[in-house]
Formats: C-alpha cells, structure tokens, sequence
C-alpha cells in the first residue's frame, strides 16, 4: 500500500492533464482526500515488532548500483505524512487558480514530499529531495507576487547547491558500504550499522546538515527564505513552511543521526547554538515586521529553531517534543498562512499598518484567526503549547541554559503573536474593500475546508499522547543510536497532560 | 595485390547508411523538385534501419572486419546507438531549419557512418580514416546556411581547425608507429608490455600528439576554442548532431585507445587527463555563465560535460567506462532536446537563440518551455531526469577509483552550471513586457523530436537500470578484447 500513497497523487496529476482546466481545482482536492484516506488506510502498517519499520516495501530499482526502491512506514514516518495528506489537502483546494498547471504541479509537490518521508533508501531519499524542489520553484516562479521571480531563483539556488553537497556524502556513503559490505547499498538501515571514522562522519554530517539547515530554514542559512514565503501564493507558503521544512528536519532524525551519531553529537552545540540564534533573530524580526506574512515567517523560523534545538539536546524527551511541535507547527502554521492570505486576498494588502478592523467586517474569519494566533503563540490547551513544553522540558534536562534562552522567545513568540491579531483585527478599517470590494468575511466552503485544521489544533492541544505513543518506539531507536538518555515514551506526556 | 577479406557483418551500420545516402542522391536526380522533405524523410529510415541491425549485431558474435581492423563489439555498438540517434534528430531536426535536400541529407550519413567508423576501429589507420570520414562532411555542413556569415565563418573556423588536428592526430600516430612498430591497438599494448622496441621518447610523444588530435574533436581545454563560434554559427540541427556524434565516437576512440594500447603507460596519462578533465569542466562551466546567446551557452555547457566524461576515462575501470557510456546517451536525449527546442523557436535570423526570447514563453508555449525546462533540469543533473543517474554513475566511478578530488570538481562544476542552466528557465516564466518575436509553429518533426527526446529523459531518467546492464556489458567487451 505505500507505494499508492505516492503514486495516486502523480496519477492524479496525469488525470488533471486530462481533464477540462474547470474540473481541475475540485478534482485535485480529491485527490487529495483519497490521499489522506490512504494514510488512514495504512496507520496499522506502521506498528510492527520492535524498533524497525513497521512496513517496509524493497524492490531492485538499479540494481548494478545497489539503489533499491525501498519504502518505509513506522511511527515517525507516518505522523509527518498524516500532517503532510492534510495540509496538502486543504492547500491545494484553498483558492481558485484557473491554470490546471498548478494543481498539476501541486500534487506533484504533495508526491515527492511524500516520497521523502517514505523513502528507506539514500538514493531514493535524494531523488525525492531533489525533485521536491522542481514543483516548487515552478509554483512560486509562476503563480507568485510581483517579484517572485527573483524569489523562486533564490530558493532554487540555495536548495540545489547543498543538495549537490549532500549528493558526495550519499555516493561516499554508498562506497563505504561497498568496503565494508562487500556491495554497493543505500539502505538507510544497512548505513546505520557501518562503523565509520569520526573524521568520516564529521564531514558527511557537515554536508547533511547543511543541506537540512538551509531547507528548514536555520540561521544563517535563511536568506531565501523571507523573500519565497512572501512572494509565494498562500497556499505554497503553507506547503513550504508546514511541509517541505518538515522533511528536513525529519532527515535528521532518520538519516544524520541514525547514521553517523557520532559526528552528530558532536555537532550537536553547533546546531544548538544556530538553532538559538533562529530562535532569537526569528522572534526579533516577527516583532519589527510589517507585513503580516512575514511575521508569520519568522514566527516559524523562531519556532522550527526550537524544534531543532530539540533535536540537538539529544535527550529523549526532546526529541520527541521535536517531533511533536513539528506536527503542531506544520497544523498552526498552515492555519495562519492560508486564513492571513485570505484577509490578503479580500483586503488587497498584507501590510500591517494599512490592515485593521476584520473583526467588525468579518467575524468569523478574525474568529478562526484568532485560534491560529492562539495556537501559534501556545496557549495552554491549544496544540502549540504541549508541543512547546515537551521541548523545553527536554532541552532543560541536557542544556538548561539553552532552555533558558529559548523561553525568552516563547514570551516573544506571544508579543508578535498579539500584536499581529491586533493589527488586522482590531482599530479602524483602513484598508476594508481595498481591492476587491467583496466583503472580508470567509465563505462556507472554505470554513469546511479549514475545520479539519482547527479541530485538529483543539484535540491535539488536549491530547498530545496521540502523537507522542505513535513516535515513541522511531524515536526510542534515533536516541539510542545517538547514545541520548532514553527517558521512556511515558515520562512528559503524563507531565502535560496535567494542565 | 592482396585485399583483405570483408566481413559485411562487422560493418552492417555503415553499410545501411552508404546504401541510403546514394538512394537518396540518386532519387534527387530524378525528382523535378531539388527540395523535398522526402528525402529527409528517407535518410531517417535509413537511420532506423540501421539501429534495428544493432540489435542483431549485439547478440551474435563479435564481428571483425578488413582483416580485424574494424570490429562490431559490444562497446562500439552501444556507442553507435548514440550516434545514431543523434543523426536521426539531425535529419529530422534539418527539416525546417535548413532547406531540405538531398545533399544535406547524405553528409549528415557520411558523418554519421565516420563517427561508427571511429567506434569500432581498433587499429590507428582506421581510426583516422574515420576520423576523416567524420570531419570532411561536417565542415560543409556548419557552412550549410550559406547566407549567413556566421555559418560561414563558422565552417571556415572549422575546417583550419579541424585540418590541423588531423595533422596532429596523424602525425602522433605516426610515432607511435615508429615506438612500437604496430599500427593495431592490440599490437602496441602488447609491445609495451613486453618492453620490445619501444622508445619511451617517440611513444610518449606519439600518445600525446594523438590525445590532442582527439581532445580537438572532444573539445578539452585548451583544444577548446572553436566549439562557441562554430556550435553557433553551424545551422541548429547540424550543431545538435554535431555536439553528440562528435563526443561519442571522440570518446569511444579515446576510451578505446586508453584502456586498450595504453594501459602500460597508466601512470603517465592518468595524472595529466586528470588534470585537464578538471581544467575542462571548470573552463566549461564559468566560461558559460557569461553567455546570452544559447547555442553558445549549450556549447560551453557542452565543453563542461566533456570534461565528465574524461573523468570517466580517468577512473580507469569497467564502471568508469560504463559510466561514460551512460552519460553519452544521457547527453544526446537532454542535449539534442534542449537543441530541438531552440531549434523550433529560432527563425531564419536565429533570432530565437538569442536569451530575451525566451522571455515568458511559458505563457506562450507552455509544453515547448515545460520541455525546455525539463531538458535544462536534466542537464543541471536533477533527479528524476536522465542527467542525474548520468551524474551519479560518474561520481560512483570516480570514488570507487580513489578520484574524490575529482568528484568534488564535478560536484564545483555542477553548482556553477546551475547559474546558467536555471536562467533561461527564470526567464521562461517571466511575463514579457514587450512583445518577443514570435517564432512559427514548430514544425511536426521538431515537436516529435522534442517529443522523443523528452521520453528518452524521463524514461531513462526513472529507470537507468534499462541500459546501464547493457552498457555495463559493453564496458567489459572492451576490457575482454
């Protein structure tokens, strides 16, 4: 079954090819939902008897070059593709494009990215990495703001060039295996039970994590990305930001770290100190910006930091806070952008100053804003916060002073959050029928589209060990290899649940 | 006098393609109009006919020919593949861009049947009798566009050029006649192996004179600087043909002579192939980057991945040859396709070859640009396209050789060339300002090339292992002669 997860979204861009341009919006929406029924579908498949994929699907794919096309499902795996089948889902029926190429080109988009987060094997990890990119940069190169030519050059560039970095380390890691073996394997398991060298290690991580650090992004590495998420229509932002971020920080946990642990912990302070730069320069930025998508860029450059700084704690706990906000935050932030590019869309601008006084005009859509923001910024019993606590307590237990940085953001993370609802919501219209005229108020079917995600960012505030009990034995498995202090999958989620 | 015996099987390609160039001359006599695609049309045949004798000719055994000088193996029928193909786009590709006439049709033959003589030669003689057999036909053709003073001057360029590396090539040959007293590639290594009249001085001269007979036509820095003026000022279809069928009978003859006659003399050319591989792919790739024009931008890119292949070479194995192999096709589908492209898109004037053209063609030939785009991709070695698999194979036979050095100089020459190969991509989705000039519809034959090439790159693309068992083969032919 895991190979339809990632065949029906690109049959289905064959389908659209097919079909007249109108049916083309409502067509790839359902695709899309078939998609997520389908991740349904296999949830079983993820559990299987210890700590390995629950399934796992391998098939000679080049053979001579010992590549197979080997799929993977286990828990960790599965909570970022459940994510991945929403959030496509809703972006993609989000808003009316008259071009069929660009539902085309978004369930292309939806279908490496699944592709990723399948992949068992290096080499077919890569592939998808790479062609992730080509839908992408088209989306935004073509169906972006005035000036998204430049930003979808810029994002191009800066996702290829580590990407060709990252191409070495997976030949030299392939050779390895060769020496060591006896054949040419990619398999992420089989490379995770080579012993390598540590100065081996240290430059292969070097080139992973770069090319991680730049798609997630990290200080300094996040140039591309202020200009991409702007220019971006909502609905790719959202796919940038929620998913195409996701993978990278899933590629550290289930391929740097699995296997070259030790060169990751002794990456870890590095990471852990960009990642408290993001955190602090995001958060700072969020608070100065004027346009309102862009506050909500650098709220996720702010927050995906954290998640890294989870990651590089290297304590149990915090790896599974990491994973849990990356859930959490690919929810939130989806919310914010696609709701944000609506007020955008009827009000004709983003820029804060000109924005004010949706909640008189447009009550329900200031409403659904304002359990976003309220997500965002991790008000207890909303998703944001279970995720954000779990990390901290987890980077507290390994760094406390890292821990005590980073919750100076989260105080931060509320300020900007605040002041962004204020500014579109409350005060006098300015810019009210700027552009179109229409009422700023949002429409029924987009409220039906949008529920999934608010619920979610209800139930998952209130019951966190849903994702937490799916990730624990992955997780269980990345920690060890890294040697971290496995606290048990129990020990944070009873600490949240008392709130 | 004595002939030597000709085996008509060893060399079946060649025949197809003699027997239908003098169809076609003949036919043109009888027809009242001196210009018709049909003649086109018949020259393609004959290039399908011989691809389907390849087939035959791969299962039975190997066929030696003129008394073992000209011999059919795996090596160089997977090469002629290449070649073939390439002169099938050539043909179909000359059908709007030049005029159609018997005389076009029957060079692109003759090239094509040098270039098959340059694959399976295995003796210096013959080898540049193909060498001449290729060159004579394509110096007229850059010239084709006789109305045209950068055709002109290209086929000028050419032709001094290209008559001096042949001189060079010759002469090389003629020394290491002298060193080691044999004319066939099995001779000289076996002289050099047992050391039995050979004077190091006329050997490591003649090797070299007759590298850099051959780096003339493979276009390795620094025998590199007639490809941007001829590349474009030859007639579009002519260059594509031109731009794979060179490289891959250059390489086959390279890779041949090599591993072949000189594999005693290992620790003297690896080092220095080395390093001009490296010169050539950088050269390639940053001389590139300036370009505007993009027939000269595929023309330095093509420089840049003859530099790929002689790392190929340098990895001296089975897999390094395999993966040189690899990228020639990989090479003709992405680059007779980007060739295609702009063939369709420039007019008389050439006009369309020119960058600002390309300016929003998405919104004006959305499959011709999702094509380009594709083509451009692949060549930039993004997966899933053909380029990638093309990459990595080289990469995988550079490190198994112990050359990581030379697979980061890769890994350096692809980040630059993305700069030049995603520009034009920027380009085609921008919307135009001013109105850009509009080419004609592409002509049926340019779309089904496109269209050809755009299967191969995918197709390949998503399931390298379709060829790479067979070139792996064709690899060891060479090694078992």
């Amino acid at each position: 079954m895991l190979e339809v997860l990632f065949f029906l979204p690109v049959l289905g861009a064959l389908l659209l090819l097919l079909l007249p341009a109108k049916a083309a919006r409502w067509t790839a929406f359902g695709v899309a939902v078939l998609t997520f029924l389908v991740t349904l579908y296999v949830i079983p498949a993820a559990y299987g008897h210890g700590s390995g994929y629950g399934t796992l699907i391998s098939v000679p794919w080049i053979g001579a070059w010992g590549v197979n096309w080997s799929l993977g499902l286990d828990g960790l795996s599965l909570v970022l593709l459940i994510l991945t089948t929403v959030v496509s889902a809703v972006a993609i029926a989000w808003t009316p494009v008259r071009d069929r190429t660009y539902y085309v080109l978004f369930l292309l988009l939806e279908a490496t990215a699944i592709g990723v987060f399948l992949a068992a094997d290096l080499f077919v990890f890569y592939v998808f990495w790479e062609a992730m990119i080509i839908p992408a940069y088209i989306l935004i190169a073509s169906y972006g703001g005035p000036r998204r030519q430049r930003a979808a050059i810029k994002f191009l560039i800066y996702s290829l060039v580590p990407s060709l970095l990252m191409l070495a380390a997976v030949v030299v890691l392939g050779y390895e295996a060769f020496l060591q073996l006896g054949h040419w394997s990619f398999s992420i398991t089989a490379l995770s039970h080579l012993s390598l060298p540590v100065s081996t290690q240290m430059w292969l991580f070097a080139a992973f994590a770069f090319a991680f650090m730049v798609k997630i992004p990290t200080f300094p590495f996040h140039s591309w990305m202020p200009e991409a998420y702007a220019e971006a229509p909502a609905p790719v932002t959202t796919m940038l930001s929620s998913v195409l971020s996701k993978t990278a920080l899933y590629a550290f946990l289930r391929i740097a770290m699995p296997i070259l642990p030790t060169a990751a912990q002794r990456f870890a302070p590095v990471l852990g100190v960009l990642a408290l730069i993001s955190i602090l320069y995001g958060a700072f930025v969020a608070l100065a910006q004027r346009d309102g998508k862009l506050v909500i860029g650098y709220s996720s450059l702010s927050h995906l930091g954290l998640v890294l700084l989870g990651i590089a704690a290297l304590s149990y706990t915090g790896l599974q806070g990491a994973v849990l906000q990356m859930f959490n935050h690919g929810i939130y932030a989806s919310g914010l952008f696609l709701l944000f590019g609506l007020v955008e869309e009827r009000l004709g601008t983003r820029d804060l100053e000109a924005l004010g006084g949706l909640e008189a005009r447009g009550p329900i859509l200031a409403g659904l804003f304002l359990i976003a923001v309220l997500t965002g910024l991790g008000l207890p019993g909303l998703q944001g916060f279970a995720g954000e606590i779990t990390l901290l307590t987890g980077i507290y237990m390994t760094h406390a002073v890292w821990a005590w940085i980073a919750v100076v953001a989260v105080i931060l993370s509320a300020a900007y959050f605040v002041r962004l609802f204020q500014k579109v919501a409350h005060g006098t219209p300015r810019a009210l029928e700027g552009a179109t005229g229409e009422r700023p108020e949002i429409r029924g079917g987009q409220i039906a589209l949008i529920a999934p995600l608010i619920l979610a960012m209800v139930f998952f505030g209130l019951y966190p060990k849903a994702i937490t009990k799916t990730i624990g034995p992955a997780l269980t498995h990345v920690s060890q290899s890294v040697r971290a202090t496995a606290q048990g999958p129990s020990a944070v989620t009873s600490e949240v649940q008392v709130k | 006098m004595n002939f030597p015996v000709i085996n008509p099987l060893g060399i079946l390609p060649e025949i197809v393609l003699l027997v239908t160039s003098v169809l076609v001359l003949l036919i043109a006599l009888f027809m009242r109009e001196r210009h018709s695609p049909a003649l086109n049309y018949l020259g393609a045949i004959g290039v399908l006919v011989a691809l389907g004798t390849l087939p035959i000719l791969w299962q039975g055994p190997v066929q030696a020919s003129f008394g073992g000088a000209i011999v059919a193996d795996h090596f160089s029928i997977a090469m002629d593949a290449a070649i073939l193909i390439s002169a099938f786009a050539g043909l179909l590709l000359g059908l709007r861009e030049v005029e159609p006439g018997s005389d076009y049709v029957a060079l692109v033959l003759w090239a094509a049947i040098g270039m098959i003589v340059m694959t399976s030669a295995v003796e210096l003689l013959s080898i540049f009798l193909g060498l001449e057999v290729l060159s004579l036909p394509l110096y007229i053709l850059s010239g084709f566009r006789r109305h045209r003073e950068k055709s002109g001057e290209a086929a000028m360029k050419y032709l001094l050029i290209g008559a001096f590396s042949s001189g060079i090539f010759l002469y090389g040959l003629a020394f290491l006649y002298g060193a080691t007293g044999s004319v066939t590639l099995q001779g000289i290594q076996t002289a050099l192996l047992q050391n039995v009249g050979t004077q190091p001085l006329y050997l490591e001269l003649g090797a070299g004179l007759v590298m850099a007979g051959l780096a003339f036509k493979l276009a390795l820095v620094p025998f590199q600087n007639w490809v941007p003026d001829v590349y474009e000022g030859a007639p579009t279809p002519v260059t594509a043909f031109m731009s794979v069928g060179t490289k891959a009978a250059a390489f086959g003859v390279l890779a041949r002579l090599l591993t072949v006659a000189l594999p005693a003399a290992l620790v003297h050319w690896q080092p220095v192939l080395s390093f001009i591989a490296v010169l050539t792919l950088l050269y390639g790739n940053l001389a590139a980057l300036r370009q505007t024009n993009m027939k000269r931008m595929l023309a330095y890119s093509g420089i840049a991945q003859a530099g790929y292949l002689v790392v190929a070479i340098v990895a001296n194995s089975q897999t390094g040859i395999g993966s040189g192999m690899f990228y020639i096709v990989a090479y003709a589908f992405m680059n007779l396709g980007a060739f295609a492209v702009v063939g369709a898109l420039s007019g008389e004037n050439e006009e369309g070859a020119e960058l600002p053209a390309y300016r929003g063609l998405f919104y004006r030939r959305p499959w011709l640009a999702s094509a380009m785009t594709l083509f451009l991709l692949s060549l930039a070695s993004i997966p899933p396209l053909v380029g990638f698999p093309g990459k990595f194979y080289i990469l995988r036979a550079a490190v198994a050789s112990g050359g990581l050095l030379l697979a980061i100089a890769i890994l350096v020459g692809t980040m630059i060339s993305l700069y030049y190969y995603l520009r034009p991509i920027a380009y085609m989705f921008q919307h135009a300002e001013a109105e850009a000039p509009v080419a004609e519809k592409a002509h049926w034959a340019q779309q089904f090339a496109v269209g050809a090439m755009l299967v191969g790159t995918l197709v390949l693309g998503l399931l390298p292992s379709l060829v790479t068992t067979v070139l792996q083969h064709a690899a060891h032919a060479m090694y078992g002669l």
